[in-house]
This record gives C-alpha cells, sequence and structure tokens, in this order.
C-alpha cells in the first residue's frame, strides 16, 4: 500500500512505454528501463511495477497472481487500475515458472477484436545475450526480428511457454507477454514477446 | 437404379432439419404443421419455418421442392448454403470428411469454403447474388478470387467463356449487371454459381421474376447446363410446370413439413397428398 | 470582474492529459503485437479540426519526450503550412529539438510520404492516415468489415483491383495502394504513393498509422513482411521516372512532383524538401529503390 513518490507520472510513463515499444516492435531484444527508486512488496520485481505504472490507470483492470504481500493493493494505490478476477483482466502478473493453467482462462480476444486480449507481465530471474546456467537458451523469430535473436532466460518454464504459444495459435486471438527481470547491475530490465514471435528453446 | 442399392452413394444427406423464428415451447413442433394448417405455435407465436425435414440427394439428380410461400422451401435452400442458422437437425456432404460431419456445426471459415467450391446458389432477385457495383466478369471473377484463383488473363479466360455458356454476349463482360436484362442477369448469377464447378447448386425461384418467354429461355438453359456438367440441383419453386421441367424428383412442402415425396413424374400424374392434388390440378 | 485564471497555467507536456496518453499507448502497443490490424482508440479533441493530422499528433504526443528530435512532413515538405503549425505546436507543447534533417530525427510525422531517405533503428514513422479502413470503398458497413477481416475474406477488394485494371489498363489508383502485412492482414498504407510502398517490408524502423476521425490505430512493425496486392500476371508497380531528371538538383531516382513553370513548360522536381536539400549540396542519402518487373 505504498504509494511510491519518486515516479514521474509523466516522464518516467512516457520513457519507460518508449521502451516497451521498443520491446514489442523487436521481440528478443533485451530493453533497460530508466531506474526509479521504488519498494514494492517482494511479490512483484520493479520492472514488473514500472510496466503496470506506465500502462495502467482507473480505466483498466489487472490481476495479480501472487498476492500474499498486499501486491495487488500496491498495485491499484500506484496505478488506480482495479483488482479483478482473471479471466477478465486486461493485465495479468505473473512469474515465469508460474503453471501453464494461469494461462487457462485468459482473455485471448476475439476474432473480430483481437485487441482487447489480455497483457501478461511476467516475472523471470535473470535474461541476457551470454549464456546463462539452468536457464533456457531462447530463440526469437517473427515480425520485428532480423533474422533471429537469441536470450538466454532463467526462470522460465517450458510448459509455460507451451501453454502460451497454444493460445496465440488462433492468430489473430492471443496474449501479448512482457517478460521482466532485474539486470546483474539492478537496472529494471523487459523483453517483449508478443503474440506474433515464433519460438523455439533447449534448456541450458 | 432405386435408392436402396446406393445406399453410400448420396451427394448430400439432410435429417431432422428445423427452423424456427422465436422462442420454440417444448409443444411448439407438435402443435404446427399441415394438421393444424399453420407454423404458428399457438403458445409462444414462434413461428416455425421448416421442421424435421428428412432427405438424401444424389450426384446428378435434380430434386424439386414446390409449396406455396410459406411453406419453408426457400427456408431449407439458404439453410443448406449456410445463409441461415438452423435451429437444429444435420447435414451432411459426401464429400467433406466422408460425410461424417454435421456441417451445421462446422466453423465459420470451413462454411465459407463450402460455399466457395462445394455450392452455387443462385437467388430469386439478381441484387442478391450479384454486386451491382462490379462488372459481370468480376462478380464472376469475386468467385474464382475466392478459390484462389490470382491470375486476371485465367480469371478472363474462365469468366468469359462461362459467360459463353450462359450465352451472355461477351462484350457485356465488362458492362455491370444494372444495364442487363431480367433474364440476363439471372444469367450471369447462373456463371458466377458454377465458377468453381460445385457439385451441388441450389436454385431458388430463379425464373419467378421473369417474363414468360424469357423463364423458357432460361430454364431451357439450365437444363442444359444441368445435362452437360452433370450438376446436382435443388430447384425452388412455386411453378409446377418449372418443377416439371427441370426435377427428377419432387417434394411438396405444407407449413414446414413433407406432405409429399416422390418421381416428379409420378407426383404430377398421380398426387396422393390432398394439397399436391390441389397443386397439380391448378397447373396449367 | 472575476478574473480567469483557468488559462493562465501551463498545459500538460504535450498537451493531451495523462490518462488519455495512456489509453493511445496501450492501444498503439496492441497495434504493433497485431500487424496491420486497425485497434480502435478513444481519442480526445485537438486544436486542429479531425482530418488535418489529429490521429498522427494523438500518436506523436503520446510517443514524445524530452529526448526526442521531432521532424515532420506534409507531402514531402518541411514547409509547408500544415507541417509548420504542427511542429510549432509540438515544440511549444514539448520543448523538444526540432529538425528538418531525416538522419537526425527520432519521431518523425509525416502526411503521403514516407521519407525519401532509409529510416534506422533509432526512429519511428508515425503517418496520418485518412480512412484507415482498406475494404471501406468496397463495403460500406463497419460490422461487415470487421468480419471480413476477422475471417481474413479480402475478396472484394481484390475484385476491386481486378476491376481498374479492366478499365483503367493498371492495378491502381494514385495512393493508398492495399498491402498485405505479414500474411494475414489486408490494410491501407496511408495515402502514400506507390513508389514509398516497398519501403514499408522489412523496415528498420517501426511504423504507427494513426487515423484521427476515424479514431483507429494500425502498425507494421521493422522486419515484417509487407506486399502490395498483385496478380500472377499483373505485378505491382511504382511510378516512373525513366530519364526524369529534377530541374532544381539534376538528380534521378527519387520520387518527382510535377510542376509547370511560368512559361508552361513541365517540369519535375524532387518531392522529399530534405532529400532535395541534401542532394543539392551533393549528397546522396540510402534509399530503398524498387524495380518495377519487366
Amino acid at each position: 500500500m505504498v504509494r511510491e513518490t519518486a515516479y514521474d507520472d509523466v516522464f518516467d510513463a512516457q520513457q519507460h512505454f518508449r521502451s516497451l515499444l521498443d520491446s514489442f516492435a523487436r521481440p528478443g531484444r533485451l530493453n533497460r528501463l530508466a531506474p526509479v527508486r521504488l519498494d514494492p512488496p517482494p511479490g512483484l520485481n520493479h520492472a514488473s511495477v514500472l510496466v503496470g505504472m506506465a500502462l495502467m490507470d482507473a480505466d483498466v483492470t489487472f490481476h495479480a497472481i501472487h498476492d500474499q504481500h498486499g501486491e495487488s493493493s500496491y498495485l491499484t494505490a500506484n496505478s488506480h487500475a482495479a483488482s479483478a478476477p482473471l479471466e477478465k483482466a486486461a493485465f495479468i502478473f505473473g512469474r515465469g515458472d508460474d503453471a501453464p493453467e494461469i494461462l487457462e482462462s485468459a482473455d485471448c480476444g476475439s476474432l473480430t477484436y483481437p485487441d482487447t486480449s489480455a497483457t501478461l507481465v511476467l516475472q523471470v530471474e535473470a535474461a541476457s545475450e551470454q549464456p546463462l546456467n539452468g536457464g533456457l537458451r531462447l530463440r526469437f523469430g517473427g515480425p520485428g526480428v532480423d533474422g533471429a535473436a537469441v536470450l538466454f532466460i532463467r526462470g522460465l518454464s517450458p510448459d509455460l511457454l507451451l501453454a502460451l504459444l497454444a493460445r496465440n495459435a488462433e492468430f489473430p486471438m492471443g496474449i501479448d507477454t512482457i517478460l521482466t527481470l532485474q539486470d546483474t547491475d539492478s537496472t529494471p530490465c523487459v523483453v517483449g514477446v508478443p503474440r506474433t514471435a515464433r519460438l523455439n528453446w533447449e534448456r541450458v | 437404379m432405386s435408392h436402396q442399392d446406393t445406399e453410400d452413394g448420396w451427394l448430400l444427406r439432410v435429417r431432422s432439419l428445423t427452423k424456427v423464428y422465436g422462442d420454440p415451447a417444448e409443444t411448439t413442433l407438435a402443435r404446427t404443421g399441415p394438421k393444424f394448417d399453420s407454423n404458428i405455435c399457438p403458445d409462444t407465436g414462434a413461428i416455425v419455418a421448416i421442421a424435421g425435414i428428412d432427405f438424401d440427394l444424389y450426384p446428378g439428380e435434380v430434386l424439386g421442392v414446390v409449396g406455396e410461400s410459406g411453406s419453408g422451401k426457400s427456408t431449407l435452400v439458404q439453410l443448406l448454403f449456410f445463409d441461415q442458422e438452423a435451429t437444429s437437425g444435420e447435414v451432411y456432404l459426401k464429400s467433406v470428411d466422408g460425410g461424417r460431419t454435421n456441417l451445421l456445426t462446422a466453423s465459420h471459415q470451413r462454411k465459407r469454403y463450402m460455399r466457395n467450391h462445394l455450392l452455387g446458389m443462385v437467388y430469386q432477385n439478381p441484387r442478391d447474388g450479384l454486386n451491382f457495383s462490379f462488372t459481370s466478369g468480376g462478380n464472376i471473377a469475386e468467385k474464382l478470387l475466392m478459390a484462389g484463383s490470382f491470375h486476371v488473363g485465367r480469371i478472363r479466360d474462365r469468366a468469359s467463356y462461362l459467360l459463353m455458356q450462359t450465352e451472355v454476349p461477351i462484350q457485356r463482360m465488362d458492362e455491370t449487371p444494372s444495364s442487363f436484362s431480367g433474364g440476363m442477369q439471372q444469367r450471369v448469377q447462373i456463371s458466377k454459381a458454377i465458377a468453381n464447378n460445385p457439385p451441388l447448386v441450389f436454385l431458388d425461384e430463379v425464373t419467378s421474376g421473369l417474363d414468360v418467354s424469357v423463364q423458357a429461355k432460361v430454364l431451357d438453359l439450365i437444363r442444359r447446363l444441368q445435362h452437360e456438367l452433370g450438376i446436382s440441383m435443388i430447384v425452388v419453386s412455386h411453378d409446377l410446370g418449372v418443377i416439371r421441367m427441370l426435377t427428377d424428383r419432387t417434394m411438396v412442402l405444407k407449413h414446414g413439413h413433407i406432405v409429399e415425396h416422390g418421381l416428379t413424374d409420378q407426383i404430377l400424374q398421380d398426387p396422393q397428398h390432398a394439397y399436391t392434388q390441389l397443386l397439380v390440378s391448378s397447373l396449367l | 470582474m472575476i478574473a480567469n485564471t483557468k488559462f493562465q497555467s501551463s498545459y500538460n507536456y504535450a498537451f493531451i492529459d495523462e490518462s488519455t496518453k495512456k489509453e493511445v499507448r496501450r492501444r498503439a502497443l496492441k497495434a504493433v503485437c497485431i500487424p496491420g490490424y486497425q485497434v480502435p482508440y478513444s481519442s480526445p479533441e485537438m486544436p486542429i479540426s479531425r482530418g488535418w493530422g489529429t490521429g498522427g499528433l494523438h500518436l506523436t504526443l503520446s510517443l514524445i519526450g524530452k529526448s526526442d528530435t521531432f521532424k515532420i512532413i506534409d507531402q514531402g515538405s518541411d514547409a509547408s503550412v500544415n507541417a509548420c503549425n504542427l511542429r510549432e505546436f509540438v515544440k511549444m507543447m514539448t520543448g523538444c529539438r526540432v529538425t528538418f534533417d531525416t538522419a537526425e530525427a527520432t519521431l518523425i510525422q509525416t502526411r503521403h510520404r514516407v521519407p525519401e531517405e532509409i529510416m534506422t533503428e533509432r526512429q519511428i514513422l508515425v503517418l496520418q492516415v485518412p480512412q484507415p479502413e482498406v475494404l471501406r470503398g468496397v463495403e460500406r458497413y463497419e460490422v461487415r468489415t470487421r468480419q471480413m477481416h476477422a475471417e481474413a475474406d479480402y475478396s472484394k477488394i481484390w475484385v476491386s483491383l481486378y476491376e481498374a485494371y479492366v478499365r483503367f489498363g493498371t492495378l491502381m489508383r494514385g495512393s493508398g495502394y492495399p498491402i498485405r502485412v505479414n500474411d494475414r492482414y489486408v490494410a491501407t498504407p496511408s495515402p502514400i504513393p506507390r513508389w514509398d510502398v516497398p519501403n514499408l517490408s522489412m523496415a528498420n524502423c517501426l511504423y504507427l498509422f494513426g487515423a484521427g476521425r476515424e479514431k483507429r490505430i494500425h502498425a507494421i512493425p521493422p522486419y515484417t513482411k509487407v506486399e502490395p496486392l498483385e496478380f500472377e500476371d499483373v505485378k505491382f508497380r511504382v511510378e516512373e521516372f525513366a530519364g526524369i531528371r529534377c530541374s532544381v538538383s539534376g538528380e534521378d531516382r527519387a520520387f518527382m512532383d510535377e510542376i509547370f513553370d511560368d512559361q508552361e513548360r513541365r517540369k519535375h522536381v524532387i518531392n522529399d524538401s530534405n532529400f532535395l536539400d541534401k542532394v543539392k549540396t551533393g549528397q546522396r542519402p540510402p534509399q530503398r529503390l524498387f524495380n518495377n518487373p519487366d
């Protein structure tokens, strides 16, 4: 329930939005967000919070899957967005190692209005262009990718990825995902995974 | 060749096809129909357009559907062409999944595929089947494009061939149908309907709006095309003269039900049901 | 007399309120995730009438930030009345740098042209669109065009191309040639000349399309396949400027305006004013040139 005071509603939101726009336009690119002094509850990393504060307001709803420490209240206090059941939420905050079932009822939009689908904000442990132990080597293709892009990601479950691909199989319906993480130097980072992203992965 | 011999040789199979407008009650179907001389449910006011229609159609066969206004004959072909959604029932085409899938439950995409490739429809009003802001060649091109043909030369070749087959002067290929006579508009509709060589074409009162002499010519054309191409047809008409000229078998509908069904010649010579007798006796 | 203090306070950064910016931003993100699909958005009134660039402005003002360098062109020119007015407005509302130099800009708003000089990964092009619904010419009703897009049923627009070929011997109208984006949605590239259409495919930059009157945003991400609709035997062609040289710079191979001088002589001038400025000084900025099929 901490209302953050260091966040600039105008300029932080704008800068972070531009990073998100670039992330969705160029899937597989690791984008750094200008850091802001924040004190979120343990279930949310800084990047997830900054995504929420950049994009959400009183006109949208969200669902925080991990809400044991007041994560929903925190997001509401800082964005004015209301918490809602998962199937109705425009933004879903979860973790990369969540069970694939979380995607079952997420809104995929409709054939006539595919843009009404949810946006998934998934926290992962780490991501890097250099190999990471214990993670996945994730290869991106499709619109926005010049040939191919590779990222190593730890904290993202292949089952969840499979579930995401399954929900996105009926293009144009689908869910768009932002992976959020903290870099080794604590900079909040994001990776865009639009529904059009073609993904291949293997364990490292 | 009797139908029992070729149980598996059917092209189209329809079972219990039903269309009700409004809110049906449990008794709606039981309290409407020819016995009650009404399609309107006395309880809820729901209108039973067609009720429990069953029939099979065989390759190369022409089936007539005759009845007066409100008999459900147009509704029947509109349901089969997916212009409208049925309330209940089953429809099978042998060429789709070996005839095992009820097409009424098919996805939008699948229905569109069938409408483009496997079915054709000619409406009574040419404005229902043609786009009057496109040329007659363009109307046919629309069908060919929907079937994945993206070559202008081949499209024009095929369109001119079809117009020639339906005796529309080639010079009029690049004109819109608005300047055509009624008979010629119907010919363009026919060209469009057969553009992708569908095995089954529905004709819904196609000559009802035309002069008698023009009617005769269009009917001749339909008969010739059917013989040449071996297309199965369902011909809807209130006019027994049309039925006599075109069809092998006929179903008589009254208030949404089939009251008689048999070989066209037999029905015309020896109608069994009172209603059919009435229709035949008024045939000039 | 009561003093009017309401309008003495300064405007919100970039004029529009944060709520609207967020709405436009959310919608723009969805548009990028569904290439070529028109996303409806809600938009406030602007001090410029609908049809004069509000769609472009909504996007620009929701995207722009202090570190941006902004350029705006109208039919290729930085110096037209509309371009000047909008540029002054944006500068006044954001305090950001403005430029005429295509290479320097980070955010470019444009009407009816794509800059001649190749755009880079650092840049975003915002295009103004009068009618975003590419099917509106062949189908009046929104409900039906929505359904056509949902089912990828584009037969009617193909017929209109066929009809244009039959009637005029060429596939198209002058501008706004229909394109298929990412093998799925057919969209309008806005009324840019055919010359510019090949630039949209597999580009380095992001393209955002804003229609203020119709309230739609659509997008083409970088490195995305964009194909003009064409037949197997009748292909897309760009305007021919073979043998034509710009009467001001002497250069060729750029999109030209055709003008008549006071002696009624027909001349051509390179349309993109910044590109023209550069070639006049001897530079030849990189372009993407399309070769018409023989």
